[in-house]
């Protein structure tokens, strides 16, 4: 699975932990963010913020990310001009019931929640699995990445798909 | 190092990092290798999924983005290339009563001289002749 290795620090206890954005990451990380920490047997924590701009505009995922926030109550320090041009500092910008918004930095450091960061054990800090979906990035704690396969798509699902297939000349097991 | 080929239910439990104690010790002994046939029944799997607890109430779009992601198999995961296998898949086809998946896994087993390694709940009497008559190593995994 291509995954990055990111790996969270406790550099910002205000902010919770930062995240790098590999420079590779392509820039359709910002055209509908998703940040989720859990794994398939837990809640979703932060959902995808580009189904919450979709279900509310009607559209299809519009950045989550469109300008560069004003203040900075969150403190923060880059002046990130990658991914879309974006101007400010690395800071969390806005919060929903269960939708989080965030700038990413021209270094690519994103700021996870003191609250989430405690929640997902990684207060100290810890790496954590990053999938690129293509409409958004998927972040979980480390390992979890794979088990998402279990939650998509379970053993006995697959059993009985097959068991589907029995009359199939090409595909059933025989 | 010696290849094992697996069926979809085994790269399924290998992709998912859900490695049960006879998977793991077969691993620790051959390195995994698949078909394509295998590896196409299973995306086939996923595409057609519903999802569990956290990816069924996404729509179908993006989980199949994220199917699409997670099947990308790893690099010392080998796939036996069809151009390699394929005029072999054909005579045992004939001589056997196999679907083309399974002619494909006794070829690609009798291919890398490994065993053909399939879970419990899905051994196949065709298949299983297959290997006998043709003598490629046949095993059953357990969960």
């Amino acid at each position: 699975m291509p995954t990055w290795g990111w790996r969270a620090t406790s550099t910002l206890p205000r902010l919770g932990s930062r995240v790098r954005i590999p420079s590779s990451a392509p820039n359709s990380l910002l055209t509908g963010m998703a940040l989720v920490v859990g794994g398939p047997s837990r809640s979703v924590l932060l959902s995808s913020a580009s189904e919450a701009s979709r279900r509310s505009s009607g559209s299809s995922a519009s950045p989550i990310v469109s300008a560069p926030a004003e203040g900075g109550h969150h403190g923060a320090t880059s002046s990130p001009k990658a991914f879309g041009g974006l101007d400010g500092p690395t800071k969390y910008v806005g919060v929903m019931s269960g939708v989080q918004e965030y700038l990413v930095s021209s270094s690519g450091q994103m700021s996870l929640p003191a609250s989430a960061r405690h929640r997902w054990k990684l207060d100290e800090g810890g790496p954590v699995d990053v999938i690129d979906l293509g409409f958004g990035v998927l972040t979980v704690p480390r390992g979890e990445g794979h088990r998402l396969l279990d939650d998509l798509l379970s053993a006995d699902e697959h059993a009985a798909f097959v068991r589907s297939l029995a009359d199939d000349p090409d595909l059933a097991t025989m | 190092m010696t290849r094992a080929i697996l069926d979809d239910h085994l790269v399924r439990d290998l992709l998912a990092d859900d490695i049960g104690p006879d998977l793991g010790l077969l691993l620790q002994g051959h390195q995994p290798a698949t078909t394509n046939l295998f590896l196409y029944r299973l995306c086939r799997s996923v595409v057609f999924a519903r999802g569990g607890a956290l990816t069924g109430s996404w729509n179908p779009e993006h989980r199949q983005a994220l199917g699409r992601r997670l099947l990308t198999l790893r690099e010392d995961v080998e796939v036996v290339p069809m151009r390699l296998v394929a005029y072999r898949m054909a005579e045992i086809a004939a001589g056997h009563r196999v679907s083309t998946l399974g002619a494909e896994a006794v070829a690609a087993a009798e291919h890398l001289e490994g065993p053909l390694c399939v879970w419990e709940g899905d051994d196949g009497p065709g298949i299983r002749s297959a290997t006998a008559a043709l003598e490629v190593s046949y095993r059953t995994i357990n969960r």
